[in-house]
Order: structure tokens, then sequence, then C-alpha cells
């Protein structure tokens, strides 16, 4: 599907847009280039496109700080779009005075053709162009930190919505609905006495599913929660760190006292190591379990366990026509055997049990290794926690000295852990599979989502019986389960193919830094090294992963979209803006770029050599007048009108 | 609203989709050859078009199931 951009207009918005129209069918180009000094509304016209295409709900505040000036009442901003190759035009009516809004259509459809009341796009594409949708092509620099941002899941998302596999999510709720309407009629033809039976357990269902829900948001909010305060923590701990450093002598310490840390966490980390090794092997824990463990060897020894006799010797006896002596076996006595031979171990079991033995008896290991090995551990636990007390002096040393903006980071800090822990409990008695922890924190299935799921199986079941239709519902739960099962494998291919292109991408962009992208989860996660102490990544960096990932999205997606964008190149670097000047154009099928005098450089002056490209600029001419001029003369020198006026 | 099959756009998509249903159908072994042929297509058609009830029914009623956890 093929969505292009054909013009727009504005009517009594701020900043002097009060009537005035862009018209690109005219002169189609694949590039539009848009110069708009500051306070001409760019992000106006920006917030403007996304509503346009995603219908969302617009605040009153939002709609009555769009109002060009005190006199008029009504506002409007009209798109017109061409959806393969049927022309739509969709409208944006303002109500100033009430700061209320509405959307109308005009499609080649309605006979009439003319406007009708609401957004009326193709369905597939409503489905689509979602608010945050919406953003991924009508980008600003907003989103590009977002991409990046813990709990955001912007990253997933899009290549979720833009493959489609979010259809195969809505084929499971198709099948759900399906089940739920075989039970309504099996319901319905079934006894009264039946029936009360399938309503209770119809509310049980219903009252367990949204219970599960509820959890699963919960569970949500309190992981984003987390993610946002380990962050939080540390940009903390670099910002303290940075504080310390500041006083040379500290500094010195410090650093004396990280070397010594490197030191303590390798002595833990072996002596952890070896010790879960220990564990593995009974005999080595305690002298005592040495000595248990001999003399259970012993007592099977002594008591001749296990039998010598396997219960498949007597299975194969009791087929025979006679017993070993001669005696022939009748059906009773065959019957009395094989009832018997049960009481017998099998011939595997046999053989375990006395490589058991022999393992038993010859168990010599050294019962002390063990306590050796804790006993180093906890030195360097000590030593770990005199590291972390000395730290922490080095901290009290400068807010004593009168560092006051330290001593709010510590106290941050220390408040931050206290959540931390908070929240991580929380979560283990929302999430626990542990039947111990889970008795321990009080879980049951009103708080707990394994054991509330297991109450939706149970109350599914129970529902199923009783309309009788629980093979349906057993074959529906199987169909599902291989849905996303399908879901999930193609979103990881997906997933790691853009990921691949990013990367190639990233490494044209920007050749002199290792910035790759190493995991696309809900964010984007980068793998460089040392980014990190760096301080993280740069505005501009930021802004270069964002287009190489949304290039690589969209381009092999199965829907051609506009990339209407804001101020693309305004925090690069010139020799980025270069790259990216160069590249990017090549990747869309229609670009509308809304730029400032300072991105010509670097970045629109790519353009100026190639055909196809519009060159527009608007600006204030007064107060209450804006002028739109076509052109890359007027385009190129217009540094000098914004300098004269 | 279909997607072309031609628009080689839709070939990320139809590829990563195919690789993704053999995978996960080679795992099903319970289940029969004409059951996989059949969820394939509704898989397929699922991302380009909406499903009629009658043909998801269809598809569910053929899957195989451990008739045990029917008692």
């Amino acid at each position: 599907m093929e969505i292009r951009v054909l013009g727009w207009r504005y009517e009594n918005l701020r900043g002097g847009l009060r009537d005035v129209s862009i018209d690109l069918e005219s002169a189609p180009g694949r590039w539009t280039l848009i110069q708009m000094p500051n306070g001409t509304g760019k992000t106006t016209t920006m917030s403007l496109f996304r509503a346009a295409f995603s219908g969302e709900h617009l605040t009153p505040d939002f709609v009555r700080d769009l109002r060009a000036a005190d006199d008029v009442d009504n506002g409007l901003f009209e798109v017109r779009l061409s959806i393969d190759g049927k022309p739509f035009r969709i409208q944006v009516r303002l109500n100033f005075k009430d700061g209320t809004h509405q959307y109308w259509t005009a499609r080649s459809e309605v006979r009439s053709g003319g406007l009708e009341e609401g957004l009326s796009l193709p369905v597939d594409l409503k489905r689509l162009l979602t608010s945050d949708f919406t953003r991924l092509f009508v980008f600003d620099g907003e989103l590009a930190k977002e991409i990046r941002a813990v709990g955001k899941d912007r990253a997933a998302m899009a290549i979720r919505t833009l493959y489609r596999l979010d259809r195969l999510e809505h084929l499971n709720v198709q099948i759900g609905r399906l089940v739920e309407e075989q039970q309504q009629r099996a319901a319905a033809v079934s006894t009264a006495t039946e029936r009360k039976g399938v309503t209770r357990w119809k509310r049980a269902y219903d009252a367990a599913v949204a219970r599960k829900t509820a959890l699963a948001a919960e569970q949500r909010e309190l992981q984003k929660r987390r993610k946002e305060m380990e962050a939080r923590r540390t940009k903390l701990a670099a910002e303290i760190n940075e504080r310390i450093e500041q006083d040379d002598a500290l500094k010195l310490r410090k650093s004396q006292l990280d070397s010594e840390r490197e030191t303590i966490d390798r002595a833990i980390f072996e002596a952890t190591t070896q010790g879960m090794g220990v564990l593995r092997l009974p005999a080595k824990i305690h002298p005592n379990v040495v000595e248990r463990l001999r003399a259970l060897g012993n007592k099977l020894t002594r008591l001749k366990l296990p039998k010598t006799i396997s219960a498949e010797f007597f299975k194969e006896l009791a087929e025979q026509p006679e017993c070993i002596c001669g005696r022939e076996i009748t059906p009773k006595d065959k019957a009395a055997i094989l009832s018997r031979a049960d009481s017998y171990l099998a011939e595997d079991q046999i053989l375990v049990i006395n490589k058991m033995k022999l393992a038993l008896r010859e168990s010599s290991a050294d019962g002390a290794e063990y306590t050796r090995i804790a006993t180093t551990l906890n030195g360097a636990l000590r030593d770990l926690r005199r590291n972390k007390m000395a730290h922490d002096q080095l901290e009290l040393e400068r807010v004593e000295a009168g560092d006051t903006e330290l001593e709010r980071l510590r106290a941050e800090v220390s408040q931050l852990g206290r959540d931390l822990e908070t929240s991580e409990t929380k979560l283990e008695k929302l999430t626990t599979r542990d039947v111990i922890r889970q008795r321990l924190l009080d879980a049951n299935d009103q708080n707990n989502i394994p054991l509330c799921d297991a109450e939706v199986r149970r109350c599914q079941e129970k529902l199923a019986t009783a309309t009788d239709t629980l093979r349906f519902v057993l074959q529906s739960e199987r169909v599902k389960e291989l849905v996303s099962t399908v879901a999930a494998l193609a979103l990881e291919r997906l997933r790691e193919r853009v990921r691949i292109a990013t990367n190639a991408k990233l490494v044209q962009f920007v050749p002199s830094e290792s910035l790759q992208v190493a995991r696309i989860g809900g964010s984007l996660e980068l793998g460089s090294s040392g980014l990190a102490t760096k301080g993280g990544v740069s505005e501009g960096q930021s802004l270069a992963v964002a287009y190489a990932f949304l290039t690589s999205l969209l381009t092999e997606a199965p829907y051609k979209l506009p990339f209407i964008v804001d101020s693309p190149a305004v925090s690069l670097d010139t020799a980025v803006r270069r790259e990216v000047g160069d590249l990017i154009p090549d990747l869309f099928d229609q670009m509308i770029m809304f730029v400032i005098s300072s991105e010509r450089e670097g970045f629109a002056d790519a353009f100026y050599g190639r055909t196809g490209v519009r060159f527009i600029t608007l600006w204030r001419a007064d107060s209450e007048r804006t002028e739109v001029r076509d052109g890359l003369p007027f385009f190129r020198s217009f540094h000098q009108v914004e300098a004269a006026a | 609203m279909k997607a072309e099959k031609g628009d080689p756009r839709v070939g990320a998509l139809h590829s990563d989709l195919d690789t993704a249903v053999a995978e996960a159908l080679s795992a099903a072994i319970d289940q029969s050859t004409e059951f996989k042929r059949r969820l394939r297509k509704l898989i397929e058609n699922a991302t380009t078009s909406n499903l009629g009830d009658d043909d998801v029914r269809e598809v569910i009623e053929l899957a195989t199931i451990d008739d045990g956890l029917e008692e």
C-alpha cells in the first residue's frame, strides 16, 4: 500500500498561518525541503500531520493554543493524500472557543465525493496508523531518544505493527471469540440446572481473566519502574564519582579502592565458582556428611539391598508353562506372580542403586574442603564490606567539606535502594512459581500471575465441561499456542534482519565510531563498548541510530509511507550530516523535510544537484501574513532575507 | 486492502514468516499434514486480510488434541 502527501493547508493557525497552502501535486517531487524559520509553525505542522493520520484526541488546551488571534473562533488543517492512487482529503477542524476538534474526510469511494464526519481511511491503514506508529514516519527528535529509552517499547512495537505480526494477535483474539460463541450456543440448549453451572463458571472465568490482565499490567508497570530506577541509580553513581574526582586526594584514594575492589570481586567470583562445584559433591561439604554417606552404603550392603532378583525375572517366569521346579504354572499362579512382580525393582533401577552403593562406599573426599572455601569467601565478603565503607567514607568526607549536592545525591541513592527493594519484593510476589516462596509471600490467585493462570485454566476447563465444548476449547488452545509461537519466531527473525540492516547503515553514517545495535528488545540496545563511561550517547549519535533504524525498518516494510521530518540534521555534526544527507534520500519514496537555514550546510545542499526536489521557503512577512516562495535560488539565499528581517 | 505479493517489500515478511511457520509446525509432531497445510494458509492470509470465522473454525476442528485431557 502506498501513501503520498499531495499537499496541505492552514486556516487561522498560530505562527501567521492564517491562509497558507502548500501544493505538492502541481510539481510532484520525491523530496520536498521546506525552509521555515523558528516560530513559523514547524512543530504545529508536525503535530497536526500526526493528528490527521492517526485521528488522535487533541486536548482542549492544545487546540486553544493553535488560535491565530482573538478575532477568530475556528481554524483548520487539511491534508491531501493519495492512497494507492486514490485521492483522500482529511480535515482537522478546530473550535478555539470550546477547545474541541473534529475530523472530516473526503474520499473518492463516496459517490458524492463530499466531506463526511470522522476519519475514514481504509481499514487496513486505520489499524496501522495509531498515534504511536505515526510518530515513526512523522518523525521528530524526541522519538530518537524514546526509541532508545527503556520501557517505551517503541522498537518492538514498530516491527510488530509494520510487518503485520499484530494481525496474528488478532487471529488469536478471533479464535477466543469463536470459543465464546460456541459456548454461548451450547449453553442456550442446555437445561436450567446446567445453565446455572455454565453461568457460574463463566463468571468465575471472566473474573479470573480480568484479574490476570490487571496483574500483567501491574507487572509491566513494576518492571518499567524498576528499569527506570536502575538507570537513575547508574546515572547517580556516575554523578557521585564525578564529584569525588573533583578532589585530587580523594580521587587518588578512590582509584586505590577501585583497584582493590577489582581484586576482591575476582576472589569472590573464584570462591563462589569453587563453592558451587563442591556443592555438587555432597561428600565434600562436611566430614559428617562423608561419615553418614559411608554408613548408608554399608547399611545397604548389610541388608543386601537392592534385591538381586528383578521384576523382569518374575514377569518372564509368569509367561512360562512350568516353574523351574517342574510344577505347572496355572492361570491363578500367573496372576499372583504378575501382581507381586511389581514389589521388585526393575533391572535399570537395580543398576542405579548398585552404582550408588559403590559410590557411597568409596566416598573418600575431604569433607573440610567446603569449609575452607566458605572461609575464603567470608573473608572476601568482609573485604568487600570494608571496601564499601571506605568508599562511603570518601563521600562523607566530601559532604562534610560542604558538598551539599553530593549529600542530596547520596540521599537519593539511598531512597532508590529502598524503593528498588520494595519493587523487587512486589515483583517476586507477583511472578514467582516457586511453591515455597509463594507460601512465604502469602501469594494466591489474586496476587500471583502463575497461580492466577492456573485458576484461569481451571475455570476454563470447568466452563468447557459445563457447556460440553471442552474438545473445541482444547483444540483452540492448541491453535492459539502455535500461532503465538509463529509470531514470536517471526518477530525474532525480523528483529535480527532490521538489526543487521541498521548496523550496516550505522557504519555508513558514523564510520569513525563503533556505534552498533547489539539487540532490538523493547528498545534499541547499543553494544558499543565504553559508551556508559563516556557518559552515554550524544544527541547526534542518538539521531543517527534512529535514522539507521527507521530507514531499515520502513524501507523493507509492506507499506510505502511518506517520511516527514522536522529539523532532520540540526543536532548532527557536519560530517554525519553529510552522510545522512547523502544516504537517506534514496531510502524513501517521498520525503518532506522541514529545515531551518542552518541545516542547509551539509544536509540541504546534498539535494541541490538532485532532480525531483521541491524547495519551498515559508516565512512570516509581518505579524499577520506568511509568505510562501517556491524554488532553489530563493531557498539558498533565504538567510539574507532572514537577516534583513 | 491486500498487500501485493509482487511487491518486493512484502518479501521480508513472507520469508521470515514462512521460516517461522515451518519451524513451529515441524515441532508439532502430533498434528496432521492437512492441519499443518491449512494453518500455514490461515496464518499467511491473516497477515494480509480479514479472515472469515468459518475458515478459522475449520482449522481449529482439524487440530489434534490429547483425548485423555477431556476426561
